[in-house]
């Protein structure tokens, strides 16, 4: 079981160059499993996830007398690693242009039947393919409130966006999920 | 707070809040001790880019002779430089043949335009041709200053022409006296006295045009 350490104690650590490295850690220790999942459901392949978390976790070292304490350190931590993969799924896209022709996302069904690092049935398959089909930041409002089950108050600071405008959001994307399941096109 | 959100899906999408109770486990998995050995890779990662923002900058001095001629030959030896330059040789070695066999073939050949045409009035121009294009090299050569005859007067041919009967020398009449083998009644002469007369008219000419500069 692993210790659980508050952001007060960590940020204290942070604070004092004697002990940033080991405060770092910590913060690692205790974030990086969540931070890891939610930009794995944002990229879907590990490797990529693996460089988005990475370039992530630099980024908070590097920054982290810029966190004020206004929000919580996790909070800070998910707008940091939500940003970054938004960042990197804009880029593949301009880069891959197969995706076009592959509106139900067949060859993310193909590619992580083949990962050894997906561990799902069909109907987790088939629910990626369709949480695939939203548009980045869409997708991130549904994984955060789906699976991560985040407060829309706390959602409105990762994104950066009114709480009003995420509830319309998520509702909209799990519309257009079921509708996927069920062979429906929504607008 | 989980009671709101379970309400909430169950309200937006039954079947959402159905599929999401079934599957409780994790589909996405990670290598074995993957978030032992993360933290460790971002701190390495931290301290190389460290390393390369602290790096002294490297000044670039200018290369020493070998390192210039393997420069200049890995570029010259690149395949494209190399087939392109060799494609370019090959078409300007075939062009210069083809120009040389063709003048080779005929030297005195008239142009094409005129060959081409039935019209029995070119065969004169081709066979003219040749010549024309000779006279065209004479023209070139004729000294600005010479005298263009055309450009004159009837009455000045007029008057060249009288000038030329009283100019006219008597050298030309002993020569056309000894062409035609007689005695040339105005001048009397026998043919050895034409002969002498001829050799020193001759010598005069020599002493007058030495080194093609009328003295």
């Amino acid at each position: 079981m692993k210790e659980q350490f508050s952001d007060e104690y960590i940020m204290d650590l942070l604070s004092k160059e004697a002990t940033h490295e080991r405060g770092f850690l910590l913060l690692m220790q205790t974030y990086q499993e969540p931070l890891y999942r939610h930009v794995r459901r944002m990229v879907f392949d590990h490797d990529d996830a693996n460089d988005v978390i990475q370039n992530a976790f630099v980024k908070v070292f590097r920054n982290i007398e810029r966190f004020e304490g206004k929000s919580k350190l996790f909070t800070w931590l998910y707008r940091i690693a939500t940003n970054e993969a938004i960042t990197f799924l804009s880029n593949r896209n301009r880069k891959e242009t197969d995706t076009i022709d592959d509106p139900n996302n067949a060859h993310l069904a193909n590619q992580l039947r083949a990962d050894a690092f997906f561990d799902g049935d069909e109907i987790q398959l088939r629910l990626q393919q369709a949480i695939a089909t939203l548009p980045d930041k869409q997708r991130a409002v549904f994984n955060l409130r789906y699976y991560d089950e985040m407060p829309y108050e706390e959602m409105s600071v990762v994104l950066d966006t009114s709480v009003g405008a995420l509830k319309a959001s998520y509702h909209h994307a799990a519309k257009k999920i079921e509708a996927f399941f069920k062979g429906i096109e929504v607008d | 707070m989980k009671e709101d959100f379970e309400k909430e899906l169950q309200e937006l999408s039954p079947f959402l809040a159905d599929l999401k109770k079934q599957q409780k486990n994790e589909p996405f998995k990670t290598p074995r001790l993957y978030f032992d050995t993360l933290a460790d890779k971002v701190i390495e990662k931290t301290t190389e880019d460290t390393k390369v923002l602290t790096a002294p900058p490297q000044y670039k001095t200018s290369p020493s002779l070998p390192e210039q001629i393997n420069g200049w030959l890995s570029t010259i030896l690149k395949p494209r430089l190399a087939l392109s330059a060799l494609g370019l040789v090959v078409l300007v070695a075939v062009g210069w043949y083809a120009v040389r066999s063709q003048k080779m073939d005929n030297p005195m050949a008239a142009p094409q335009e005129l060959v081409n045409t039935s019209d029995p009035k070119n065969e004169a121009k081709i066979v003219e041709s040749p010549i024309v294009q000779n006279t065209s090299e004479e023209k070139i050569n004729t000294p600005p200053n010479a005298v263009n005859t055309d450009s004159k007067t009837v009455e000045e041919k007029k008057a060249d022409v009288a000038v030329n009967e009283n100019l006219q020398l008597p050298i030309q009449n002993i020569i056309e006296t000894k062409k035609d083998g007689f005695i040339h009644p105005e001048s009397g002469l026998t043919e050895e006295e034409i002969e002498e007369f001829l050799k020193e008219a001759l010598d005069d000419e020599d002493l007058e045009t030495i080194g093609g500069k009328r003295l």
